[in-house]
């Protein structure tokens, strides 16, 4: 069942209305989520070309967060065509949007914020995070690190705050990095001599941590006693049988929809005899592309134990606002 | 062949430790009397003497003998280290300048003497000059002699691998085996190296006879020969291997034989547990400030397949630091036990408090650890930080073990299989059996009596919750428990009991199992004073603790 057409021709009617205060088209928007008959796919009905004028930042945001109330956080996939409509028209207000749920007291808004940032690759924008307040910066910090997915997405516009001219701002960074480095030491040194421009004790104590973590998972690594590999080779063999079962099953996946995507381009499937480099009709010879699925993977998420990463799944969620202190979300 | 490998290892020995412990076993073996050791001298030479002994030369004439040992580094002898302080000639002077006088044994002091330059190398010419030169100023004739590599190669193999560990063929072949697979954790030919070892002597009855001697001797070379290619290698992890099996071994040897009582027998038991402290000493000091660093049993670089290694590992680690934990204590000298006992535990803590692989109890023969980690912690003193750890620590198994029953329906597997684990990374195996459970009566004694009542609910949960038969073992026959456990094969010795009820509360379960029921079990290695090495079998056999162990009184 889904909401009639007459009850979204009365909420355009209701936004048209002259002098409308913005908390006014919010309550219209929110009283017709929460009415009967609403359902999730209805998002798109309300939120297109016809109310897009009508949405200010305030009011998506009220929008968001009452669906997120309603149907947790993966409902912020049903806002992805407006604003990336708006991203054409005012990519600032697409920002704020994002930004403002990132930095929300509610886990699920946090996590709907880190979504749409890595949907909609804002990380290319040129948003410059030195422009919130001391406050935002640190819980915009906080949170874009907590959830550990998508490093390459989050770090570029994390690490310029290591230009802060804000020493707690720096500090706060640096204690979260710190923990960030156990699941993707070097692409965050990589983001670090990327963007990382102004010296000052915590980028020098960031180098320093580098460095002797670098040292020490080294010597770590050369440890036969305490490798797998050289002390539980049986258990190790066994292990990583099954593993690149997994990986396997997880290929032929990935083959059966390069399977359907020639079918849908009508490719004829041509399978090289030998080798990777074939004479193209130009006479010129070209290398065939593999086809690879890639991702960071956090490394530390096998390092915990069943008791942490429940742990860790209910900080993500946290409600901040019933945190009294900051240093407990640290 | 066998030449080569024995040059190739006399070579690669260092002086301190290595060089003198090595000869000192060829000297016995060479029917010289040991008179005075770098160990029994802590170390110190007597004036340029490293060893002395009394024995008889090639034409059967007595001698005081005075050993000065040149390795590693010195092995090779030049002008330079021929004349630098503590060189060669310093010692040769010092050592013929004061002379060692023993009125312990009868004629010693007038035995003639002779002085023996040892060294696992070579000499170059022109330094032979100056040695010669030095020899006929200072010295009678025929009273200094230089056993260099080659010589000492020649006497090795004569007189201790040919004598005792190559006396034949295939203990030769095997050991060559053993060295070549060294790295590969592959220990099934080192198993049959020393099996054959023990059945070499199986019918011995005189302990004072000369095939007991030829086998703790063989013994002691295999641990030698394997130590120094492991290091070689970088990995202890042989090494380690191969002493537990030998002293596990030898025990089981000595309890069939009846020798426990026999001191000329357990002084080379010990002397075997000595080498076994050394090769501890180096493993851990190698790897604890590792293992020691926040998840640092953990490898990243394997990581897919670490939700079930790593905790397994951890486990493996913990045994190690606790056996080494009861072997230090108990062979310190009194007045720095306390001492030692404290850091001993500093260490534990540390180590279960940085790696989370520990709170995952994969196996339910995970119990063997956590019952001596808790006798450890109890057994003698300890102040209320150490309780509130032991309180948390159990808190956190028992928390992931409910996590885990509720995300993956997997209790600890109960055989201990450890493949079983490996198959279900992902999801449950049709080999991994939960559906019994030893580990959850041993968690629920121990949490009575430390009375954690919250916990003690919690696992009246998980039985609720996944329908476990929680069982407990005792022993059939009491008087077999200690050959059974060296044997490696308790199954036949073994009582179950089965569908044990958890009663509601703490004071229930300790009236329903009340454990001053459990009766102890007297075992011959606590009557010598080594009673850690009980921990040592059932680590390496995976063979469960009768809680009458812990327990039991008499």
């Amino acid at each position: 069942m889904a909401i009639s057409n007459g009850k979204i021709e009365q909420l355009i009617h209701t936004l048209s209305t002259p002098k409308k205060e913005e908390h006014e088209i919010s309550v219209a928007f929110i009283n017709l989520i929460d009415s009967e008959g609403f359902e999730i796919n209805d998002f798109s009905r309300i939120l297109n070309i016809r109310t897009y004028t009508f949405l200010t930042v305030p009011i998506l945001i009220d929008v968001a967060k009452k669906a997120i109330s309603i149907y947790s956080e993966q409902v912020i996939e049903q806002f992805y065509d407006i604003l990336r409509f708006m991203l054409t028209k005012n990519k600032i207000n697409v920002i704020d949007f994002t930004v403002n749920l990132i930095i929300d007291l509610d886990g699920k808004n946090r996590e709907a914020g880190r979504k749409t940032w890595d949907e909609l690759s804002l990380y290319e924008s040129d948003f410059d995070a030195l422009n919130l307040s001391q406050q935002q910066q640190a819980l915009f910090i906080i949170s874009m690190l907590q959830d550990l997915c998508n490093p390459e997405f989050r770090l570029p516009k994390i690490l310029p705050l290591f230009n802060s001219q804000d020493d707690i701002i720096r500090q706060i960074l640096y204690v979260e990095l710190v923990k960030y480095c156990d699941s993707y030491l070097s692409i965050v040194k990589e983001y670090f001599d990327k963007y990382v421009t102004l010296s000052s004790k915590q980028a020098e104590e960031f180098v320093n941590f580098y460095n002797s973590y670098v040292s020490f998972m080294k010597q770590r690594a050369n440890c036969k006693e305490l490798s797998s590999k050289f002390s539980q080779p049986a258990l190790y063999e066994e292990t990583y049988r099954q593993t690149t079962a997994r990986m396997r099953e997880l290929s032929i996946g990935i083959e059966k929809e390069i399977e359907q995507l020639t079918k849908d381009l009508s490719i004829k499937k041509v399978r090289p005899a030998r080798g990777h480099i074939y004479i193209d009709y130009d006479g010129k010879l070209k290398t065939f592309t593999p086809v690879r699925r890639f991702a960071h993977f956090p490394n530390s998420v096998n390092a915990l134990s069943a008791l942490e990463s429940t742990e860790y799944m209910m900080k993500i969620s946290d409600n901040w606002d019933k945190i009294t202190d900051i240093c407990e979300i640290l | 062949m066998r030449n080569i490998i024995i040059k190739d290892y006399i070579s690669s020995l260092k002086e301190d430790k290595e060089l003198d412990y090595i000869f000192t076993l060829l000297l016995e073996n060479m029917d010289f009397q040991i008179v005075s050791t770098p160990h029994n001298t802590r170390g110190q030479t007597q004036y340029g003497k490293d060893v002395v002994a009394t024995g008889k030369d090639e034409n059967g004439r007595m001698w005081k003998w005075y050993f000065i040992i040149k390795g590693h580094a010195a092995k090779d002898i030049n002008s330079y280290n021929f004349n630098s302080p503590d060189g060669i000639r310093e010692s040769l002077l010092v050592a013929k300048d004061v002379d060692f006088e023993s009125y312990s044994i009868p004629g010693f002091n007038k035995l003639p003497t002779k002085f023996v330059v040892v060294h696992n190398g070579t000499m170059l010419d022109n330094t032979r000059v100056q040695f010669e030169d030095l020899i006929k100023k200072y010295f009678e004739e025929e009273t200094v002699e230089e056993w260099n590599i080659e010589k000492l190669t020649r006497l090795f193999s004569k007189y201790l691998f040919n004598e005792c560990l190559f006396a034949d063929e295939e203990s030769f072949l095997l050991m060559k085996r053993v060295l070549v697979l060294l790295d590969s954790s592959n220990f099934s030919s080192l198993q049959q190296l020393v099996h054959i070892q023990f059945e070499r002597s199986k019918d011995v009855s005189d302990i004072k006879s000369r095939i007991v001697a030829k086998l703790f001797s063989s013994l002691t070379l295999i641990c030698l020969l394997v130590n120094q290619y492991a290091h070689e290698y970088n990995n202890l992890t042989p090494s380690k291997y191969c002493v537990d099996l030998i002293v596990i071994k030898t025990w089981e040897f000595i309890v069939k034989k009846g020798w426990e009582k026999e001191k000329h027998i357990t002084n080379k038991f010990c002397k075997l547990i000595d080498l076994q402290v050394s090769i501890y000493f180096e493993y851990i000091n190698k790897t604890y400030p590792l293992a020691s660093a926040k998840k640092g049993l953990f490898t990243y670089g394997e990581s897919q397949t670490e939700p079930v290694c790593y905790p397994i590992r951890c486990f493996k680690y913990l045994d190690t630091l606790l056996y080494f934990s009861f072997l230090t204590e108990t062979h310190c000298k009194p007045e720095s036990r306390t001492d030692l006992r404290k850091r001993n535990i500093q260490y534990i803590e540390r180590l279960i408090e940085a790696n989370s692989g520990f709170d995952m109890t994969l196996l339910d023969t995970n119990s063997i650890s956590l019952l001596y980690l808790t006798l450890y912690i109890t057994g003698g003193d300890y102040c209320d930080d150490d309780m509130i750890f032991l309180g948390n620590y159990f808190s956190r198994i028992i928390q992931n073990i409910i996590i885990r029953l509720r995300r993956n329906k997997m209790l600890p597997e109960t055989y201990g299989n450890e493949k079983a684990v490996a198959h279900s990374i992902y999801a449950k195996s049709n080999d991994y059996v939960d559906d019994s459970s030893l580990l959850l009566f041993y968690l629920a004694t121990i949490v009575s009596m430390m009375e954690l009542d919250e916990l003690y609910q919690l696992i009246v949960k998980i039985a609720e919750e996944s329908n476990v038969n929680i069982q407990r073992i005792a022993p059939i026959n009491i008087e077999d428990v200690e050959t059974k456990l060296f044997e490696g094969n308790m199954n036949d010795n073994i009582k179950i009991q089965m569908s044990l009820s958890l009663p509601n509360t703490i004071q229930e379960f300790l009236a329903m199992y009340p454990i001053g029921a459990y009766k102890k079990i007297n075992f011959k290695c606590d009557n010598i004073g080594l009673p850690y090495i009980k921990l040592l079998a059932h680590m390496f056999y995976n063979i469960d603790v009768f809680l009458h162990e812990i327990f039991g009184k008499s």
